[in-house]
């Protein structure tokens, strides 16, 4: 008889090598969930959480409606050739006024060195403090992706080169429609910012993959010293590359990010992490 | 039948919102579902874990239970949605090989026939730790908490046949993997 038709075969087999023993729970389950457990009764707790879930796709939708509506109707506008909103303020704001503006603002009141000190500053602190709060609020995630890129570093240099052009394509299709209502304005501010999100996530990644390297060991056993001195490093050059160029420290940014954005696309950001060395010990 | 109608009772109390009475409930079946989410998830603490969200979910939606159902079959099927959910948006855990094995010796045996058993035990989760989420939970449900084919179409909403052939593979690569590491040999041949 052969145990790949046979039921009860199987079943003896499993039975023989003990494993359909049963396993006891070491916790108190019943005082743990008890103490879980809603006051309301179990017919209220369902009115409760269908009205959350209600209220989880309203909110969806009036996202989608937030970037969707002003998004064809600023299409609509530059079909029909009606002067835009963001076309108005350019004509309307002088650049050379601007500039005046901001040396008044800065460079009458500080040294131009010291200035440039601080941009310096600021933007490493602001880099740091990015990586910081990404690593801190996704310890196990952040470590996931960082051994991705540490098993896959190429390839995870080419999704990460992919995603990001992807994200500046998308990026760069929705800002004129959405700059070409009023109503998009403030929409188009808030996709600019969150199209910006993966730089600090990446640069977290990227830092918490050369953290592991230095340590030569796998989480959690990783010490944070390792991965803020990584993080300190990666925030530096487009700290620096800004006082000559704004675009391209941003350019820097997204290329010291790249790596690590790609890690967190190839581990489906942590959830799936690429562990050619792990998997065997691992059941992830 | 005593135990079946106690059971409709305490059911019916929970409803109401007597939390003596779902204690009671969760003390009848702590352990087929601490079970079921360690077969499924192997790992004890993530067991434990699962077993209360399990039961959590299991109050929540007391009150649209059809009691011409059977309640443990119900019990599993939430329990068992519930599992496949997690696996699916799994955190990355740190296991260590301490979570994954079982190393409680059964008494009044030897040593090595300890030893023994207790290899054969991990082999046999680890086997199943490989399996697909779909064919392990099916695997889980007929064989460690015993469910019939038609229990099993009932907690999972799949078709017999779905269920036939997902045991059927099932059966397949386990054995595949226990002969990989010879836990057993001459049953093998197929």
């Amino acid at each position: 008889m052969s145990l790949n038709d046979s039921d009860d075969t199987f079943r003896d087999i499993l039975t023989r090598s003990g494993a359909l023993e049963h396993r006891e729970p070491t916790a108190d389950l019943v005082a743990s969930t008890m103490r879980r457990l809603p006051k309301a009764p179990p017919r209220i707790v369902a009115q409760r959480a269908e009205a959350r879930r209600l209220f989880s796709r309203a909110v969806t939708v009036l996202a989608l409606a937030l970037l969707l509506v002003p998004a064809i109707t600023g299409a609509f506008n530059l079909i029909r050739g009606v002067e835009t909103p963001i076309s108005t303020l350019a004509g309307a704001a002088n650049q050379a006024n601007v500039r005046a503006a901001l040396l008044a603002a800065t460079g009458q009141r500080f040294d131009a060195s010291v200035l440039r000190g601080l941009v310096v500053a600021l933007i490493w602190l602001v880099q740091m403090a990015a990586v910081v709060l990404t690593i801190g609020f996704w310890p196990h995630r952040s470590a996931a992706a960082g051994m991705t890129l540490l098993t896959a570093p190429w390839r995870a240099l080419r999704a990460g080169f992919l995603a990001t052009v992807a994200l500046g394509v998308v990026v760069a299709t929705l800002l004129p429609l959405l700059t070409a209502t009023i109503i998009g304005l403030p929409v188009a501010a808030g996709v600019l910012l969150l199209a910006h999100a993966p730089i600090a996530l990446g640069i977290a990644v990227s830092a918490r993959a050369l953290g592991l390297r230095r340590s030569g060991s796998h989480p959690p056993h990783d010490t944070n010293r390792n991965w803020i001195a990584a993080a300190a490093a990666l925030a530096l050059p487009a700290a620096m590359v800004i006082l000559f160029s704004v675009p391209a420290a941003f350019l820097v940014l997204y290329l010291v990010a790249m790596p690590g954005i790609g890690a967190l696309v190839l581990s489906q950001a942590g959830m799936r992490p690429v562990l050619a060395a792990y998997n065997s010990r691992s059941t992830c | 039948m005593v135990e079946h109608s106690d059971e409709d009772a305490l059911i019916k109390r929970s409803i109401d919102g007597d939390h003596a009475a779902f204690a009671q409930l969760i003390e009848r079946y702590q352990g087929t579902v601490f079970n079921l989410a360690y077969r499924m998830l192997g790992n004890a603490h993530e067991a434990e874990d699962a077993s209360q969200e399990i039961f959590l979910k299991v109050y929540a939606n007391l009150a649209r239970f059809d009691q011409e159902r059977k309640f443990s079959t119900w019990l599993l099927s939430i329990g068992s949605n519930y599992c496949i959910d997690r696996l699916r948006r799994r955190r990355f855990a740190w296991l260590t090989l301490d979570d994954t094995v079982l190393t409680i010796p059964s008494p009044g045996k030897g040593p090595e026939r300890s030893a023994i058993e207790r290899e054969e035990r991990d082999a046999v989760q680890r086997a199943l730790l490989r399996l697909p989420p779909a064919y392990r939970e099916v695997a889980v449900l007929r064989y460690w908490n015993d469910l019939s084919y038609a229990e099993i179409v009932q907690a999972l909403g799949l078709p017999e046949s779905t269920i036939k052939t997902r045991l059927h593979r099932a059966r397949r690569m386990l054995a595949d993997a226990l002969r990989a590491e010879g836990v057993v040999q001459e049953e093998m041949s197929s």
